[in-house]
């Protein structure tokens, strides 16, 4: 019983998400008993997948202390790139998704790298990449002409199921545990922290504090084309602008999951609830017949609410720390 | 006629887990120089809060010239005329020094202040302080000695019956500390109450005129400043007898391991040592004379302009301190919390940082490699703490210094820079740090020690090079320390 009150005492303030969660949840099912039914669990985890693995990537970033707006035309790109592959440039489909996820990795390196390179902020960094890319994936298609023309084995991973799982559940799955070992159980993890929480302490400790940021924009990089190719495989096409949407619902699941804008803080359950809480709002909202638009406003509040009682809790914790002792 | 300017009457406060001052007395005379020592976490800086206002006691009272009160606010504290000096600033870096000074409460009002006349009045302010200021000088382009000073002059500046000072020469030199001296005593004359936190015991002698000691929240003891000595005053503030400040020296200097020639950068000029194996190698100088500077230029943290840097006989070039780390040199920085320790995290992932790579195998942490090295250090370095999981900022500053070295210990560097280990922990854990300095070098370990407190570094260095302005003046052997002849030569006025 104690070492559950310590453990509650501990995670005092970051229950509040998962309590949103749960609170949206329960008003949902009053609303729609269909709601709690395995079919529609099955198609939030399924809505929530794509989001969920490129919030795992962007996770790496904002733990190490950047941040990524690029994300969204990354993940355009790479259904472009993943379509091309199996159609003009005639590759089996195996080696399409690997052309694309090394793709995704040199767009995330890049991103690092003007970054760690030039001391930019990481947040105009991104945003110019990202139009860059936008336009990219524009000329690629020659004006936004979508990609068509894919074999029929290109829908498995967006639209195939194992047994009653579909696909994009079990990369989630993967892509989640991934996440977790990374920053858990590898030094690259441990090295996220640190840059995130005090790079220059981390330096001075013989951490390269440049190459890790790197790497953890090559982890975006990753993950997002993982992104790209099961949206490519959902419709069926390489799209220039299928990406966009993903752009700040991803932000919004990080943020409202706990993942610190300020870095060092957030792990792989505030991934997972964030994409959770944004993925419930959607279907939610949709079986009990609200419009998309206020779904948009649902979405945008939860984010502000977030944020504020992330801003609120952390003033709290300055105070406390003030009056036990002074910190510089 | 009251003959108490301020008294706390049985103050009881309590934080979660944590009694922080147990029904304290204490009785502060008007006009007198009131020292305050103890070691962090005795209580000291909960007590300074209490009488700000910025936070309220669970129980006692607070009396202010006479008039009892439950507890104190910040507006309060202030209409009764108490000022508080904090440790850490509270300037506005892009704002010019006279601003800085009457900030919030211009003369002339809001709409229309009277720059002329605070400039004019700062200016008066610092040739009373005799202190070297330009009012118009931006707060971002002074020395940390001298934002402490104009934070001083800020609260000297509105006239309190009651200045607090909260270890005011922790970034001073020995030349603004004198200043300050004076400052104290032209107050005191002047009838101000001064209570006076610090660490410096040998200034607690200097100025007092009591000494109120804190333990683990509690009162021990006020004493006459004539009717105590240093031996006594520390066995108070530990509870233990500490027989000598400086453990004896059992390590023998060995072989070169570096060697630095004419090091230039940072406004540091043609520095040339060795350091020896074994040896502890003192930087002196006063601040801003470049010590840190050319520590950071070894470290590789800043990189150097020219000079050659030979390490364990080879010649290196270090652009950056992971290349430092990977030939086992360590550096324990001067500001601990922004560049030592990483706050929040825990101590487990603060010790290993250093040795990310050790502990793991293709990327993959081991723990239980990583829980044998921690346990290892813990026993050695007596870390006071439950857990290894214990977030940094839970830690006293003694403990985090620790952690601070453990990360370099784990490491098992051959040459460890320190850059004012002592800086700002208490007696017990300078002890501690002092302890484990001397068994480094005696186990072969180099170490070059920055200090500003000048007994530490004769009490501990093998050798001394000192600095002024940016130039070595000379370089000290064990036989020719003594605090006149650093000074003189950290003093050294090159003409330019």
């Amino acid at each position: 019983m104690t070492k559950v009150k310590s453990y509650l005492d501990q995670q005092k303030g970051k229950l509040t998400v998962p309590l949103v969660l749960l609170l949206m949840c329960v008003i949902f099912a009053i609303m729609n008993p269909r709601f709690l039914s395995v079919d529609n669990i099955l198609s939030v985890l399924r809505q929530i997948s794509m989001l969920c693995i490129m919030a795992c990537g962007v996770t790496f970033v904002m733990v190490s202390g950047g941040l990524d707006l690029s994300v969204g035309s990354m993940c355009s790109i790479a259904t472009v790139v993943w379509a091309l592959g199996m159609t003009d440039w005639g590759l089996p489909q195996w080696a399409a998704i690997i052309i694309t996820i090394l793709f995704g990795c040199v767009l995330g390196y890049m991103n690092g790298a003007l970054v760690t390179f030039t001391k930019m902020n990481p947040m105009i960094a991104t945003l110019g990449t990202a139009t860059v890319l936008e336009g990219v994936g524009y000329i690629i298609c020659h004006g936004g002409m979508p990609i068509y023309g894919l074999p029929e084995s290109a829908k498995l991973l967006g639209q195939g199921s194992l047994g009653p799982l579909p696909i994009p559940i079990i990369i989630m799955a993967i892509c989640l545990v991934a996440n977790w070992f990374t920053l858990n159980r590898t030094y690259i993890g441990r090295s996220f922290y640190a840059c995130g929480s005090n790079e220059e302490a981390a330096r001075l400790s013989g951490i390269n504090s440049g190459r890790i940021k790197r790497i953890a924009y090559v982890g975006a990089g990753f993950f997002t084309a993982i992104c790209g190719v099961i949206l490519g495989s959902r419709v069926n096409s390489g799209q220039p602008a299928a990406g966009k949407e993903f752009q700040m619902n991803c932000l919004t699941a990080c943020i409202v999951g706990g993942i610190s804008a300020g870095g060092g803080e957030g792990n792989t359950l505030s991934v997972f609830i964030g994409a959770l809480i944004v993925g419930v709002i959607d279907n939610g909202f949709t079986i009990i017949r609200v419009n998309e638009y206020w779904q948009q406003i649902a979405r945008g509040l939860i984010l502000i609410f977030a944020v504020a009682m992330d801003a609120i809790q952390r003033q709290r914790g300055d105070k406390a720390k003030r009056s036990v002792k002074r910190s510089k | 006629m009251e003959e108490y300017a301020l008294q706390l009457k049985n103050i009881t406060k309590r934080y979660p887990g944590v009694l922080a001052l147990d029904d304290i007395s204490v009785n502060i005379r008007k006009g007198e120089v009131h020292a305050i020592c103890g070691e962090n976490g005795a209580g000291k800086s909960t007590m300074m809060k209490l009488i700000s206002g910025a936070i309220s006691p669970d129980g006692g009272k607070i009396c202010v010239f006479g008039k009892d009160y439950d507890q104190m606010t910040p507006v309060l504290s202030r209409e009764l005329g108490i000022e508080v000096v904090y440790q850490e600033f509270n300037l506005v870096p892009n704002l010019p020094v006279y601003e800085n000074i009457y900030l919030g409460m211009y003369p002339g009002g809001k709409v229309s202040p009277d720059f002329a006349q605070m400039k004019q009045k700062t200016r008066e302010l610092f040739e009373t302080l005799e202190a070297d200021i330009d009012p118009r000088t931006k707060v971002k382009d002074l020395s940390t000695a001298y934002c402490q000073l104009v934070e001083i002059a800020k609260s000297v500046s509105k006239d309190p019956k009651i200045l607090i000072l909260d270890e005011p020469t922790a970034a001073l030199t020995e030349k603004e500390t004198e200043i300050l001296f004076k400052l104290v005593d032209k107050l005191k004359k002047a009838g101000t109450t001064i209570l006076y936190v610090s660490h410096r015991l040998s200034e607690i002698f200097d100025i007092a005129d009591r000494v109120t000691v804190f333990r683990d929240g509690k009162v021990i003891e006020t004493r006459n400043i004539e009717d105590i000595d240093r031996h006594e005053l520390i066995a108070l503030m530990a509870g233990r007898e500490v027989k000598d400040s400086y453990p004896e020296k059992i390590n023998q200097p060995g072989e070169v391991i570096l060697r630095v020639k004419d090091l230039c950068g940072l406004g540091v000029e043609n520095v040339s040592f060795e350091v020896r194996k074994g040896e502890i190698f003192g930087f002196a100088g006063l601040v801003g004379a470049g010590r840190t500077e050319t520590a950071r230029m070894i470290f590789g943290a800043d990189e150097a302009d020219s000079g050659t840097i030979e390490f364990m006989g080879k010649q290196v070039h270090i652009h950056n301190p992971e290349q430092a780390v990977a030939l086992g040199i360590g550096l324990v920085p001067e500001d601990r919390k922004t560049q030592g320790v990483i706050l929040n995290l825990s101590i487990r992932k603060n010790i290993t940082l250093s040795i990310l790579r050790l502990v793991s195998k293709f990327g993959i942490m081991d723990f239980k490699k990583e829980n044998k090295i921690l346990e290892e250090h813990k026993n050695a370095l007596r870390i006071k703490t439950p857990s290894f999981d214990q977030l940094l900022r839970n830690l006293s500053g003694g403990n985090q210094q620790k952690v601070v070295v453990s990360k370099w210990l784990a490491r098992e560097c051959k040459l460890l820079i320190m850059d004012e280990p002592t800086r700002g922990i208490d007696v017990g854990a300078k002890q501690e740090i002092y302890n484990i300095m001397n068994r480094l070098a005696s186990e072969g370990v180099a170490i070059i020690m920055i200090s500003s407190e000048m007994p530490e570094l004769i009490g501990m260095a093998d050798r001394i090079l000192v600095m002024s302005e940016g130039r070595q003046t000379g370089i000290l052997e064990r036989g020719e320390f003594s605090q006149e002849r650093i000074l003189e030569m950290a003093s050294h006025e090159f003409v330019s």
